[in-house]
């Protein structure tokens, strides 16, 4: 266990939390000692699985116990029956939908290809069939990419094919529509446009989500990679053709965006949503899975071309405070953002900053939320918390 | 040329009512300082500068379209005359929109 920082979290945390970090990971994980240690007296693991449900692990850290065949050993320190039963039942109802999912995601695509609009998968459906199976990676929608003067034309066809904007009910099982303000307050100010929702008519899976979004960052941001850019060097998915995905450097420009871009903002620090260990998994998994000389020199070429030192740096950072994976020491190394480190611990709320000192180890396992003091965010003078 | 000088006729006639309409909307004489390609961002914060755009379809009695409600293309004077523009020739019953005095 010499590899691993012996700074990162996964090696200084608590056990819950160790165990949770080592659970989520993907490709190579700590040895059979470390996992020994950890199972070496009771767990809590109440606290545990509401963790891996917050920080969208759930299902990597079931399917890492039954793969690396540490079930039995989990039991022995507190993992009880009726938990193993119901993430059991969980993370197939999540292959379900998964593999539902992705197969109206294929319709969907094609629709929008006949019409000639360029679109790109990114992030959970680009990522599945790639570093994850089905089963593991937690979807809350599908994610795409298009380009600006296409906004029309994709949301006419989405919902010609009986998409619409709304907000899901869980107690109804339904559809709310969403108020024509706040479709427009969206459009303002999002990257994205308002979700487009499909009622699919299956008891087991009622919604299909669908986001269709624009050049990396929402509108008001410091920074921009314009969707063309990335549209133009799309590649067809190699494990199911009919979808394209960003190529693997634009592919790593993006998860590193998700991670900033989420990490800074008010509006997601009220939700208790900046921080999940499922983001920096997608991260680290994708760039050892990918990892190559070429792949690197592209990465830094296309930061410097978009201005994205701090973005990337901030990225990688965080990573590393988690897993300390000498596998990624070649990708920190790759930027210096120079001497001015303070866009580590700054918040943002479109053109407002504000520096925010509280532990990283602290946020990564809030579940409460908070507002950041002197950053009350615009989003939510309009938009309810369950809209998103 | 009759055409394009039609063009820059109602160009500048949504301008100058846009700007009308962005003085009172800030109660403010000096909204002169803002060029048209500048960020409206530089004079309203972003939820004025929102609730500004939904009071232009009653100002010019046009609809926009949903999609059409971004920074990107709204995100200064000359962007929302061009989209204004648009949903005019759309709209039968746009206000009429001529020249008046620059202000």
């Amino acid at each position: 266990m010499a590899s691993f920082s012996a700074n990162s979290l996964l090696m200084t945390a608590t056990r819950e939390r160790r165990a949770l970090i080592a659970l989520s990971m993907m490709g190579s994980v700590p040895d059979r000692d470390y996992f020994d240690e950890l199972f070496s007296d009771s767990l809590d693991w109440p606290w545990l699985l509401m963790q891996a449900m917050h920080q969208r692990v759930i299902c990597c850290l079931w399917e890492n116990l039954k793969r690396h065949d540490l079930v039995s050993a989990a039991t022995r320190c507190g993992l009880t029956r009726n938990w193993i039963t119901y993430t059991e039942q969980l993370t197939h109802a999540n292959l379900v939908r998964n593999t539902l999912w992705l197969s109206i995601l294929a319709e969907t695509i094609e629709a929008i290809d006949r019409v000639g609009i360029p679109v790109a998968c990114i992030k959970g459906s680009a990522l599945i069939g790639d570093i994850y199976r089905p089963s593991e990676r937690m979807l809350g929608d599908i994610d795409t990419l298009t380009a600006q003067h296409a906004r029309g034309d994709i949301a006419a066809l989405l919902h010609s094919r009986g998409f619409r904007h709304g907000t899901i009910d869980p107690t109804t099982g339904s559809l709310q529509p969403m108020s024509r303000e706040k479709i427009r307050f969206w459009n303002f100010h999002a990257h994205l446009m308002p979700k487009f929702t499909l009622e699919i008519g299956r008891r087991d899976v009622p919604f299909f989500r669908f986001a269709v979004g624009f050049d990396f960052f929402d509108p008001q941001d410091a920074f921009s990679v314009p969707s063309e850019a990335v549209l133009a060097r799309r590649v067809p998915k190699t494990s199911q053709m009919t979808l394209s995905i960003p190529n693997e450097a634009d592919m790593v420009l993006n998860l590193c965006i998700h991670i900033y871009r989420e990490a800074v903002s008010a509006t997601f620090a009220a939700a208790a949503d900046n921080w999940h260990l499922g983001k920096f998994g997608d991260l680290r998994t994708y760039l050892i899975h990918h990892d190559s000389a070429i792949l690197r020199e592209g990465v830094a070429a296309r930061v410097r071309e978009f201005g994205l030192e701090s973005v990337f740096f901030f990225a990688l950072h965080y990573t590393q405070c988690v897993y300390g994976d000498p596998a990624l020491k070649p990708w920190t190394q790759l930027v210096d953002p120079g001497p001015d480190r303070e866009f580590l611990i700054e918040m943002v709320d479109g053109k407002r900053r504000v520096t925010y000192r509280r532990p990283f180890e602290e946020r990564l396992f809030d579940t409460r939320g908070s507002v950041i003091p002197g950053l009350e965010p615009a989003w939510r003078r309009v938009m309810s918390g369950d809209a998103w | 040329m009759d055409h394009m000088n039609a063009d820059i006729q109602a160009h500048e006639a949504i301008m100058a009512q846009l700007r009308i309409a962005l003085r009172e909307f800030r109660n403010d004489a000096n909204v002169d300082d803002l060029t048209d390609d500048a960020p409206l961002m530089d004079a309203l914060e972003s939820l004025g500068h929102f609730t500004f755009l939904l009071t232009l379809e009653g100002t010019f009695g046009v609809e926009i379209p949903d999609h059409r409600f971004t920074l990107v293309e709204m995100g200064t004077l000359t962007g929302i005359a061009k989209v204004l523009s648009e949903a005019t020739l759309l709209a039968p019953d746009a206000r009429c929109i001529a020249p008046g005095p620059k202000q």
